[in-house]
């Protein structure tokens, strides 16, 4: 399966900030996206994921499903999961409350034994303690446990690809190991494709990394073949 | 469904002779028929309110003042008439109330037709039974003391009430006695055009503590329902009550009610009051912190939407030195929707070293909605404190991407994102009314919401 990007052009707050972007992720790869700070990464994520306060056009498929003009939560159904560079708080909403919703949400003939048992083993991968599951959504987390969380979610729901938003930013060495486990369990046990937008050499030390992507100006150069 | 077994509508308006026959039909005592007479005279000589939603709908010559059931209250449940019964089921009334509530009143119309209470809360001297059962078995506790915290006169509705009030609860808590399960009600509005006038007064004698909850609902009908109760709630010294209240009439009814507590010395009174239904809602419970070291509390949630006007918040009243209270306020606009908030703290020239607190805060879901906070603080004497914050918000669309971009569409975001903001100020409120709660909010968001 692929996940087809193909001339995305992206309008925030009046301001042309993506061009024509396109590109492509076969299940199973790891393409990275690269740029400067401000390069519109973020933007692009977002677009994707379908973020109704931006003008989108062109073409996003997955498989053969166009999902461009799907809602957000369509096009999650579809097998599209993004990371957020910065996960919101949600106040007063816990943890172990907001995985079941999402979790029976998206698998509505699973049984609480499934979820408890995928909760559990993903808990383990990225040995995050069950004590996070009583604390409120993303409030009082340090920047490590915020990415956990999202690589938690994301473990839970096994999307067919993975949109990850600088998850690597604000965590520590130990965190950056966890995730990408995280990563490599997906692409082992459920071939999932990964969009990965990051900083740092050292995280994609850790990930076999098939393309590496360069946005400049709004512009998404051509892939290059790489390990790094 | 066929009609229900209704005995007697009085015929519409209000007139002495209408009352004349109330008192008859009840074989009230005659300190009652003058109280009534007296504020019927009350009720006409004063004025409508000059504030909040228009009344103009309002039309009290067509409205009839007085139904009784056919089933006066039943001491068990088979007992009730199974039509009736049939009602109550598929309302949802609360069930397991042998285990988890002391006892369960249902108010159909102006009688309370079903009564329950467990026998050691009668062996320690609890009363709780309807207005009529007490104005014919306790009459003297009655009588010493209705319309003390609310003068007939307070009011054009309270003297609307006074004269034909008919059913709502009386409760008396004995001395030290603590009514450990929350005592229940659950009421109605069943024909189109009747007025109910609860009336409701709870006594608690000092170091006792009770839990008092009603939840009212009504079906659609095409005209105006008016809804005008009165409920009085005395505390005496060192005793706690809790008021919760779940108020879902449907989308006609004019829910015009004065709530006031008396509270006494280191006595304690918790309000929380939820209006989701109604059409116009003009609801303020109060306080009169009376004695040395009173305390009350009012938490204060609204949902309005298309057609409904909430005029909601609550007064403190801060009487004597020491005395604390605080009015939490959070209300949701949606879908052209319309909630005014109005609080007033007052503190008295004998307030000294008394504090209060305001924390009002309104939810607006879209632009075709509206929210107004009308707060009041008026301070007489010196050595108050008082603490205001006032926010009026949107949901946060980073917030609702995120859930959207779990799998959650639009309205379950929102609804999640809303009960999330309300879930801190439900703490006194029971479970099950939690999530009766929960399940309403989801679906007036959820109606043809995008």
């Amino acid at each position: 399966m692929t996940l087809h990007i193909s001339k995305i052009t992206v309008i925030k707050d009046g301001h042309q900030i993506i061009t024509n972007a396109t590109f492509a992720i076969k299940s199973g790869q790891i393409v990275v996206l690269e740029g400067q700070n401000g390069s519109g990464k973020t933007t692009l994520i977002r677009a994707l994921a379908g973020d109704p306060g931006l003008i989108v056009t062109g073409s996003v498929k997955l498989g053969n499903i166009q999902i461009d003009d799907l809602t957000p939560e369509k096009r999650f159904k579809a097998g599209l999961f993004v990371s957020f560079q910065n996960p919101p708080e949600l106040p007063n909403i816990k943890v172990a409350d907001f995985l079941k919703d999402i979790y029976f949400e998206n698998n509505a003939n699973s049984s609480l034994d499934d979820f408890a048992t995928n909760l559990s083993q993903a808990l383990l991968i990225l040995n995050l303690d069950e004590k996070i599951l009583e604390k409120t959504m993303n409030q009082d987390f340090s920047g490590g446990e915020k990415k956990r969380l999202e690589a938690l979610q994301m473990l839970l729901l096994r999307p067919k690809f993975a949109l990850l938003d600088e998850i690597d930013s604000g965590v520590d060495q130990a965190s950056l190991k966890l995730i990408a486990k995280a990563i490599k369990y997906l692409i082992e046990k459920n071939n999932t494709g990964f969009l990965i937008v990051t900083h740092y050499q050292k995280f994609k030390d850790l990930l076999t990394v098939d393309h590496t992507l360069k946005l400049e100006a709004g512009r998404v150069n051509a892939p290059v073949s790489s390990t790094g | 469904m066929t009609p229900m077994p209704y005995s007697y509508t009085a015929k519409p308006g209000l007139t002495t002779d209408v009352l004349a026959k109330i008192s008859k039909f009840k074989n009230e005592p005659a300190w009652l028929v003058n109280f009534r007479q007296e504020a019927l005279k009350t009720f006409e000589a004063l004025p409508m309110p000059n504030f909040g939603p228009s009344l103009k709908k309002l039309k009290f010559d067509d409205l009839s003042y007085y139904i009784r059931p056919v089933d006066s209250e039943a001491k068990t449940w088979d007992k009730v008439d199974s039509r009736m019964r049939y009602l109550f089921e598929t309302l949802g009334l609360p069930t397991g109330e042998q285990d988890l509530l002391a006892g369960v009143k249902t108010q159909l119309e102006s009688d309370v037709i079903y009564g329950s209470l467990k026998e050691e809360l009668v062996k320690q001297g609890v009363i709780f039974c309807s207005m009529e059962e007490a104005i014919q078995k306790h009459s003297d506790l009655v009588k010493k003391y209705l319309g003390t915290v609310i003068p007939v006169s307070d009011n054009k509705f309270s003297a609307l009430n006074s004269a034909f009030l008919s059913g709502g609860s009386f409760i008396y808590v004995p001395k030290n006695v603590k009514v450990d399960k929350p005592l229940q009600t659950y009421f109605r509005i069943n024909t189109a055009n009747s007025g109910q006038f609860e009336r409701t007064l709870i006594i608690a004698e000092a170091g006792s503590f009770v839990h008092y909850i009603e939840g009212c609902s009504a079906p659609n009908f095409s005209s105006a329902n008016l809804h005008a109760a009165i409920v009085e709630v005395i505390v005496k010294k060192g005793a706690t009550v809790k008021y919760t209240t779940l108020q879902n009439w449907s989308r006609n009814v004019y829910n015009l009610v004065t709530k006031r507590a008396a509270v006494y010395q280191n006595a304690k009174m918790i309000w929380t009051d939820i209006n989701l239904g109604s059409e116009v809602t003009m609801k303020y419970p109060a306080c009169l912190l009376l004695e040395e070291g009173a305390r009350a509390s009012l938490v204060s949630i609204a949902l309005a939407e298309n057609g409904q006007a909430i005029d909601s918040g609550g007064k403190m009243i801060h009487l004597a030195p020491n005395t604390e209270s605080s009015i939490i306020s959070k209300s949701v606009s949606l879908k052209g929707g319309l909630n005014n908030f109005r609080g007033l703290i007052k503190f008295s020239k004998n307030a000294n070293n008394s504090k209060s607190k305001i924390d009002c805060r309104g939810l607006i879901l879209d632009d075709k909605s509206k929210n107004n906070g009308y707060p009041a603080i008026i301070k007489e004497g010196t050595d108050n404190q008082i603490e205001y914050e006032s926010t009026i918000s949107q949901l946060s669309s980073d917030q609702l991407f995120y859930l959207q971009s779990r799998g959650l569409n639009k309205t379950l975001a929102t609804s999640t994102l809303v009960l999330g903001q309300l879930s801190p100020l439900l703490k006194d409120v029971p479970l099950e009314y939690t999530i009766e709660m929960q399940r309403l909010v989801e679906a007036i968001i959820n109606e043809n919401y995008v």
